[in-house]
């Protein structure tokens, strides 16, 4: 490679795998307790949510979008899931019931973006307080406790000694994958957000694929929600709670761009490991959770000075 | 649709007119298009190629006249009819994705997919059948690499391959060389014969005249919205009789100036000004007591320049001088200096459209009239209603929304606003662009009495006549840089559009 070529690989490395890498040698400086399994274990765990709500975040603002709901739709997915096991149906359906709410609640944000044209900062911010709302609403401010073993086994259990979760992630990323990449609807994502019109003009319906695109985000919410939930073995109104902001930030700093559709799921999905990664060290540090809040805001900021920098 | 042709003719466009209110863009235009030909428009700007392009395109509805496409009658209802029907635009802002490949780009819509996953996209049979496509156009681009890496003539090269695979009939191609080098146009005239040879139609429109002889079969000149002829190219004997079509309407409608014999001393003046790919070493002085004009076509650069000469763009080299002092310019500085900048698209840039016209006036002069920085109502309104009276700005009173007045009202306000801050020297972009005849005069003879109070001028107009008109000197660009200054006296329509058009080339 020629000295510029690498120069030009070099800047195509988004801000977060040197992050990454750095947070990985300070951690095992930090800490002997850092590389131990049980760790390890739970920033597995810690990952699965964010890295899911990620990959959903991903793809709505690589159709130059936002979803600003995500974090409240896990919530109110978390909280029908509760109910739902209470009121004895089974886990297959309760499965299917928390896809499908968040696939609708996913639609509706799709639904006001492509079709009634609000923009997706507008649309999303509303039902931000829609969905936190809906969820207070159905548990009356409270929480909802103790679920079946079954239940818990998705956050629990393991298999082929992995955690669940982290297979349950690996699927998610091979379908996400497959989705982008491999089909016509990734191909309209990417035409969406890097030139709608095109899309439009060779006979392509962008309306409906553009709903269609929050749809998924919130179905993956639903995803989110059910490990979340089995993982605290409660359902809680305000579990999502700054989760978009997280998953946003994952994007940021994975180096995703908001026009376009410049940017990819791999950058996303290490941005979300940074912000782990990050928060554990921190937990270590015994930096109490609202000054962690901090240090991920520092480092978005800090990582998007790094890539506007680089740029020139 | 399918079907043989009755003859070779696949396009014909029957007493096609357009009206948009206030003009006539297009007037009983004839025009028709025969299989494997290219047949080339040409005009000034506004002679109504875009709008004959975007009739057929379906983008507008014609106000009168008939389509006949492959010998029946159509309507395109719009760009996807349009599409379907079998005809492709290739716009200058060309429509690629940038972050997908060149393949899915060509079957964008129409992705082929494997056999027995039927959901999933069969990327060898893509990349194959792209490499295929591309190919038979003589295009050398890999089929997997994303859009945005192309360079401009590749993404044309790729807009026509996606054209060829949706196997169109007609392809319009809009000023497909504006921004290619000799090379690539070379190459780009390759790939049209291939579709000259598979009998595809091509509408192609070009500033570059010289082209002519190049590509085309048939030249229709436009003028003013009407066909003032269309003939085989072997019959045209040089560009001159092409230039002279395209020319000579009647200027009577044209305020006739005051020129000063005595003219002051060098206001502005740009030594070797260079921006990197749009402006290459441009010279010129204006002075007080004189207008001077800037002709070229769009996109030579001279919007460029005069943002370049605000201080709103940077520039790479050279210098600006302002009453023979070296600046460095910003906007700031430029209104300090006394530079007022009227811009192309005063709504835009020039106005606040949902202010009253005080605010608008007053906006840029607050800090000079109000150094400590509370305003004095009374003194506003009065030095407000000083300028709307002195320019004749036809409003009901000062706190009139600026939206609700004429085009040619609205233009004085963004002069009066200049006026306010006592500004010496102007820029003037397209200052009489959409505003109707009337207001025109007046706005020729509001700049005539500002120059005769002892201001200096630089005026860019894309109407040959105003800058005939209105202008001591005049200045010529093309491509970035001023090819030719000619004198109020040594400049006719044909010599400045001739430079214009070709740099002084033929």
């Amino acid at each position: 490679m020629e000295r510029g070529e690498i120069k030009v690989a070099f800047k195509k490395i988004p801000a977060a795998a040197f992050a990454l890498v750095f947070l990985f040698i300070a951690c095992s400086f930090i800490s002997e307790y850092f590389w131990t399994g049980e760790n390890l274990f739970n920033l597995g765990l810690q990952g699965t949510v964010l890295a899911i709500l990620a990959l959903a975040q991903t793809l709505c603002i690589l159709a130059e979008g936002i979803d600003l709901s995500s974090g409240p739709l896990v919530s109110f997915c978390g909280v029908v899931v509760g109910v739902s096991l209470h009121g004895g149906l089974s886990l297959p359906v309760v499965i299917l019931i928390s896809l499908a709410l968040g696939a609708a609640g996913g639609f509706l944000n799709g639904f006001l973006i492509a079709k009634v044209k609000l923009p997706p900062f507008v649309a999303t911010f509303g039902n931000m307080g829609v969905f936190t709302g809906l969820a207070l609403v159905i548990t009356k401010g409270g929480s909802i406790p103790s679920f079946p073993e079954s239940f818990r086994f998705i956050a629990g259990g393991s298999l082929w000694g992995l955690p669940f979760p982290v297979i349950i992630l690996a699927f998610m990323i091979l379908f996400n994958y497959v989705l982008l990449y491999h089909t016509r609807w990734g191909t309209y994502l990417f035409g969406i957000g890097g030139n709608q019109e095109a899309v439009h003009l060779i006979g392509v319906n962008d309306i409906f694929f553009k709903t269609s695109i929050y749809g998924v985000a919130g179905a993956y919410a639903g995803v989110a929600a059910l490990v979340m939930t089995s993982r605290l073995n409660a359902a809680h109104p305000l579990v999502g709670f700054g989760m978009e902001f997280e998953a946003i930030a994952s994007v940021i700093v994975g180096g995703c761009s908001w026009t376009l559709a410049n940017g990819n799921p791999w950058g996303s999905l290490i941005g979300a490991a940074t912000i782990v990664v990050l928060k554990n060290g921190l937990n270590v540090l015994g930096v109490p959770p609202a000054v962690q809040v901090v240090g991920v805001g520092a480092y978005l900021i800090l990582a998007v000075v790094y890539d506007t920098l680089k740029g020139d | 649709m399918e079907g043989q042709p009755a003859n070779d003719t696949i396009l014909e466009f029957k007493g096609v007119s357009k009206d948009f209110p206030g003009v006539r863009a297009l007037d009983k235009v004839d025009f028709d298009l025969k299989r494997g030909e290219v047949h080339v428009l040409v005009g000034e700007n506004g002679a109504g190629k875009s709008t004959l392009i975007k009739i057929l395109a379906g983008v507008y509805p014609p106000t009168e006249g008939e389509i006949y496409y492959r010998g029946e009658k159509v309507e395109i209802r719009n760009p996807k009819a349009g599409l379907t029907m079998g005809i492709s635009v290739i716009y200058q802002e060309l429509n690629l994705v940038p972050y997908i490949s060149v393949a899915k780009n060509i079957f964008l819509g129409r992705e082929p997919r494997r056999k027995w996953l039927p959901f999933l996209i069969d990327y060898p049979r893509l990349h194959e059948d792209a490499r295929g496509i591309l190919a038979s156009i003589g295009a050398e681009i890999d089929p997997r690499v994303n859009a945005v890496e192309l360079g401009v003539a590749q993404s044309q090269l790729v807009e026509m391959a996606k054209a060829f695979s949706i196997k169109a009939a007609i392809l319009v191609m809009d000023e497909p060389t504006a921004a290619l080098t000799q090379k690539e146009i070379k190459q780009l005239f390759r790939s049209i014969e291939e579709f000259k040879k598979k009998g595809i139609g091509i509408i192609y429109i070009s500033h570059r005249l010289e082209e002519i002889f190049d590509v085309a079969d048939r030249v229709t000149v436009l003028r003013d919205g009407k066909v003032m002829a269309t003939m085989p190219v072997s019959e045209v004997k040089n560009l001159d009789e092409i230039i002279r079509l395209m020319v000579g309407r009647s200027m009577t409608a044209y305020f006739s100036r005051e020129f000063l014999t005595e003219k002051g001393d060098v206001a502005l003046e740009v030594n070797n000004l260079t921006r990197e790919g749009v402006l290459n070493a441009v010279n010129l002085h204006v002075r007080s007591g004189e207008i001077v004009g800037l002709a070229g076509l769009v996109g030579a650069g001279r919007t460029e320049l005069a943002r370049t000469l605000f201080g709103v763009d940077r520039f790479d080299d050279g210098e600006v001088k302002i009453f023979g002092k070296n600046v460095t310019m910003t906007p700031a500085r430029s209104v300090a200096l006394g530079i007022g900048f009227i811009p192309e698209d005063r709504k835009k840039e020039g106005l606040a459209l949902i202010l009253p016209v005080k605010e608008n006036v007053i906006v840029a002069s607050l800090k000079k009239l109000f150094p400590r920085g509370l305003i004095n109502p009374a003194r506003q309104s009065k030095a407000v209603n000083e300028y709307v009276k002195a320019l004749r700005i036809v409003t009901p009173s000062i706190m009139r929304i600026v939206r609700y007045l004429s085009g040619g009202n609205q233009q004085k306000v963004v002069v009066a606003k200049w006026l306010c801050t006592r500004a010496r020297v102007f820029i003037f972009d397209e200052p009489t662009r959409g505003v109707d005849v009337g207001a025109k005069a007046e706005i020729h003879q509001l700049m005539n009495e500002m120059v005769k109070e002892g201001a200096a001028i630089l005026m860019i107009s894309s109407e040959l006549p105003e800058v005939l008109h209105m202008s001591d000197r005049i200045y010529v660009m093309h491509e970035g840089r001023i090819v030719k200054e000619l004198q109020q006296d040594e400049a006719d329509q044909e010599t400045v559009l001739r430079y214009a058009m070709a740099g002084g080339a033929v």
